[in-house]
């Protein structure tokens, strides 16, 4: 069984997805969509990009295919939806960590001046 | 047409099918939607907008393809990322090479006006090669609808005046029994025959094939099976009681129902089993490059032994041969094999020396493509040189660009970029520019294909079946790595050599003799492809105008035709046909607008006509001799109608009819041949040489350019419709109306067809259409070239002018501080131009000489499609030349101009 850790770093189209899908489902385009409302339009995710990290996220088992289907009345029937696994939380906080931990260390150095 | 994606999302496609196979199916549909969702985003409103679009989804699509192909590089169906430490060191380079990508894209996002100008420079290149290529690829390359086809082959005669021409059934027999090269032979006509259900009547193109066309061919049949010789058999005697349809007719009139095989339907006014069907594609041999391809086979059936009695000279010639080579032999061994046979014949004096006759036998593929080919290749040879144009002319945007990013480039040697890193970033940037410029092209290729086909090639084989397929993309996918390299490799070899560190120092200083050198170079290159273009383009134009200069001997303007054919079931006598086409002629004559109505067997230059054996009072034939005359029917007023002029006599009138005496007309040719000096009025020819069928000659009228508008004018001879029976025993029923209308002869279509329709509602009516459009059928094969030719010989020139501007313009910039100083120190500002404007000329001229040297060594290959000037046309030569001079003056003038204003304070204070 492999550690959350041993994921780590991940790209960072994989951590926005990830964040993406830790607010709730979503299908592939209110992804692309959302991450760009997060990022305020600094990360775009091209339908390249989308779909090479989805079938990245699912293959490494931090998210999966749900069954929920669009509303009815609206003519999706072929969009799939997502949600975050169990490990795919694990990797998130873990990467959330780490980069947290790199920004108190980073943060340390420039205000604390510590030469070399 | 209509109903299709826009050019964008079909291109999206298109590339999708780049990414491995189960990932389009994964994914495929969503990516298209969040393509088309992308698409109308706001921010992509707009040109600019949609110019930014094409950025994003390009580099998208690019990088991300890499990524995933190298994740799941062994492509088949392993889902699973490889991570077996052989495959690490893969991994660190494609790493650095979806890097080296990032910053390509990156660093050419922010020259956005040298993207543009370089992909769009390359997406013409390409496109329009790819568009040529996928055309070649269709109709050259791709291997005929038969199994084996390079065993197949066509035989053909050819005598003196006929250069091509049918075969004979006793030449067939003959062949068929001394051949000691073919498996076997197929033959086969062309004919048209009528359904005759009365409520979708049509008349259609039909062939009489022997039973065993489908083994010869080797072509399985799509349903049902082909004849069997017992059929043939019976079908001699009686009408056949079996018919095999085509894919084309069995969609057409029966959409495809594949319960039609063993049915009966109604043709020539009889019941008809359907046994068959052929596959989807198959064409017999002479039914490539035509319209109309066969609806229809029937049985046809020959002994297989020679005739007793070989006729004199073959006998009739009427049909078509194919024959399956023998294992291990070639199409050479057949030729001489077969024209052994012959030489036995004429040894046996069948054949008189002075007809001159042999068998032409060639491969299939030769014979139904060989006629188009040239012209393929020199459109071919002419978008490749398009090609190297952009490539010539990105090549110096790209050196122009480096000299500008030298500074940027020592800086990032004088980090530690090694020498080796900074090539490949060259060449990644070359690459991502041509792959832009190749998906880009991809879109104009298949806009391209679609505006070849409306162009109406004229006859161009298998043009329906030209496609943007997997051959023709990885073509462009081939030609786009090759353009990356051709223009990518001169700004990296020059950082490999060059020597960085001085750039940091001295900007903006005259650049040095070498850059200078590789421009010039450039530049002559591209000035030489564009000179042998245009004079390639200016010897077609003048064929062109030569062919269309061609007086065919007819004025076909404001006339209309239409063909019919009567079933001799409802039209059994030569009475009821002749009463028939009497009486439609006089009430088409009486529709308002109508001038002349009358009618033909075949409209000259609708398809070509054969000959009749003849005797002519008072001319003794040589041994041997060939007498004969190509066979036309008119009925009164169709002289008249076609405007063909009456050198002499009198042309057909109502009362040649089958209680007159018969008279003939006959065309100047055969005047000369046979009458020579003397009066031919009055004189008899006799139908067959047969005594009782002597017709007097009434009238001798101009020649007329039947087969062809550059095809040697045949003796001919015009007999009337009510007489023909008289001449060989039955009446004609297929004829064609001719009728001169006062003006737009299309609008008289409609009443035609009502008049047609009242008099027996089951005939159907064919080749509606003006002999205006004949005419210019005729020359569609060389419209088609040369329209193609001169917009690829636009495009170079313009090109090549960008190209010379863009050389000059840079050199004046760079010259900036020198020009400067030479105004300062008292220099003219005519001086100073004319400085500018020698070093330009001194490249362009080289240019235009080399381009005249080679044109000269190069047009020859254009004589087959030629006609009227001579490849080595020197007014050609020289209006080029001179044409050429002025614009490359121009093209160095202008930006030089611009030398003269340098402010010399400035020029002088700038670092």
């Amino acid at each position: 069984m492999s550690e959350p850790r041993d994921f780590l770093p991940l790209s960072r189209s994989m951590l926005h997805l990830l964040l993406a899908l830790r607010e709730g489902d979503r299908h592939g385009y209110a992804v692309k969509k959302r991450v760009e409302e997060l990022s305020k339009g600094v990360v775009r995710m091209g339908p390249g990009t989308l779909y090479a990290t989805i079938q990245r996220g699912e293959e490494q088992k931090f998210i999966a295919e749900t069954d929920q289907r669009a509303p009815l009345g609206e003519d999706q029937s072929q969009r799939r939806y997502y949600s975050l696994t169990a490990l795919g939380t694990q990797v998130l906080v873990a990467e959330v960590e780490r980069i947290g931990s790199l920004m108190d260390h980073a943060r340390s150095v420039i205000s604390g001046g510590t030469g070399g | 047409m209509t109903h299709l994606p826009p050019l964008g999302e079909r291109l999206y496609r298109l590339l999708l099918s780049l990414y491995p196979k189960w990932f389009v199916e994964r994914h495929g549909t969503r990516m298209v939607e969040a393509f088309r969702e992308q698409r109308s985003e706001a921010c992509y409103d707009g040109a600019k907008g949609r110019l930014r679009f094409g950025w994003d989804i390009g580099s998208d699509l690019v990088i991300n393809l890499m990524r995933v192909r190298r994740r799941y590089s062994d492509t088949a169906d392993t889902v699973t990322a490889m991570s077996n430490d052989g495959s690490k060191t893969v991994e660190v380079v494609v790493d650095g090479m979806i890097q080296d990508l990032r910053f390509a894209f990156r660093t050419l996002g922010r020259a956005p006006m040298f993207t543009l100008v370089a992909v769009l420079t390359l997406a013409i290149g390409i496109g329009s090669t790819a568009a040529i290529f996928g055309v070649v690829n269709g109709v050259l390359l791709r291997p005929l609808p038969y199994g084996q086809p390079e065993e197949v082959v066509t035989i053909w005669s050819q005598w003196i005046g006929f250069p091509k021409t049918w075969v004979s059934e006793a030449e067939y027999r003959n062949y068929l029994d001394q051949n000691q090269s073919l498996e076997d032979i197929a033959i086969w006509y062309h004919t048209t025959v009528n359904f005759t259900n009365v409520d979708n009547p049509e008349r259609v193109s039909g062939v009489g094939a022997s039973e065993n066309l489908m083994e010869v061919l080797d072509v399985p049949m799509a349903a049902g099976r082909f004849f069997t010789r017992d059929e043939a058999f019976r079908a001699d005697t009686l009408p056949a009681e079996v018919i095999v349809l085509s894919h084309e007719g069995w969609t057409r009139r029966y959409g495809r129902d594949p319960s039609i095989v063993g049915s009966s339907v109604e043709i020539n006014g009889r019941l008809r089993t359907v046994i068959g069907v052929t596959p989807a594609g198959f064409r017999i041999p002479t039914h490539f490059g035509v319209d109309a391809v066969a609806d229809v086979y029937f049985p046809y059936y020959l002994e297989r032994t020679p005739v007793s009695n070989f006729p004199v000279g073959g006998g009739s010639h009427g049909r078509y041969m194919a024959g399956r080579l023998r294992d291990g032999l070639t199409v050479e061994d057949a030729r001489r094999d077969i024209n052994r046979v012959v030489d036995l014949r004429r040894a046996a004096g069948s054949y008189p020396a002075a007809q001159q006759f042999n068998a032409l036998v060639s491969s299939a593929q030769d014979d139904i493509l060989g006629a188009i080919r040239p012209a393929l290749i020199a459109l071919f040879g002419a978008v490749g040189f398009v090609l190297l144009i952009a490539c010539a002319n990105v090549a110096n945007l790209m050196l122009a660009r480096s000299q500008g990013r030298r500074s940027e480039l020592a800086v990032r040697a004088a980090l530690g970029a090694g020498r080796g890193r900074l090539v490949r970033q060259m060449l990644t940037e070359s690459l991502v520019l041509s792959a832009l410029g190749g998906v880009l092209g991809i879109a104009v290729a298949l806009a391209g294909m679609q505006a070849f086909q409306a162009l109406d090639p004229g006859n161009l084989p298998r043009i329906g079946e030209v496609s943007i397929d997997g051959t023709v993309l990885l073509f462009s996918i081939a030609m786009t790595g090759v353009t990356a390299l051709l223009f990518g490799a001169l700004p990296a070899i020059k950082i490999a050599r060059g020597n960085l560190k001085p750039s940091m120092a001295s900007r903006g200083s005259a650049g040095g003799v070498a850059r200078e050198g590789w421009q010039g170079t450039l530049v002559a290159l591209e000035m030489a492809l564009a000179v042998v273009l245009v004079i390639g383009a200016g010897l077609m134009v003048q064929t062109f105008a030569s062919l269309v200069s061609i007086d065919p001997g007819f004025d076909g303007d404001n006339v209309l035709t239409m063909a019919v054919s009567l079933p001799a079931a409802s039209y059994p006598t030569s009475s009821e046909v002749n009463g028939f086409f009497r009486e439609a002629t006089r009430r088409i004559g009486e529709i308002p607008g109508v001038q002349i109505a009358t009618a033909t067997r075949i409209i000259p230059l609708g398809s070509q006509i054969g000959d009749w054996g003849l005797a002519v009072e008072g001319y003794q034939p040589s041994d041997g001799e060939n007498v004969n005359g190509d066979w036309q029917i008119a009925a009164p007023g169709y002289f008249e109608a076609m405007d063909i002029p009456v050198i002499q006599g009198r042309t057909f009138n109502p009362s040649d009819d089958e209680e007159g005496a018969p008279v003939a007309i006959v065309n100047e040719a055969l005047v000369r041949k046979y009458f020579g000096a003397q009066d031919p009025i009055g004189r008899h020819i006799f139908m067959g040489g047969d005594p009782n069928r002597g017709f007097t000659v009434v009238g001798v009228v101009g020649d007329v350019r039947h087969n062809g508008l550059t095809a040697d004018i045949k003796r001919k001879f015009y007999i009337p419709h009510a007489q023909w029976e008289y001449g060989t025993g039955s009446p004609r029923r297929s004829m064609s109306f001719v009728v001169r209308a006062a003006a737009s002869p299309e609008q008289l279509a409609q009443p035609i067809r009502s008049v047609i329709r009242e008099m027996d509602p089951s005939l159907s009516i064919a080749d509606v259409r003006t002999v205006e459009d004949v005419v210019s059928a005729a020359v569609a094969q060389p419209r088609f070239t040369v329209v193609l030719m001169g917009a690829f010989s636009l495009v170079a020139v313009l090109l090549a002018l960008v190209g010379i501007y863009g050389v000059i313009s840079y050199g004046v910039s760079q010259r900036t501080r020198e020009i400067g100083l030479r105004m300062a120190l008292g220099a003219e500002q005519d001086s100073v131009v004319a400085l500018m404007v020698k070093r330009g000329l001194g490249m362009t001229m080289v240019g235009l000489a080399v381009g005249l040297v080679a044109a000269y060594g190069l047009t020859r290959f254009l004589s087959s499609l030629l006609y009227g000037v001579s490849p080595q046309d020197l007014m050609t030569f020289v209006t080029v030349g001179i044409g050429f001079a002025f614009v490359a003056l121009a093209a160095t003038y202008i930006p030089s101009r611009r030398a003269a204003r340098v402010d010399p304070m400035r020029a002088l204070s700038s670092d």
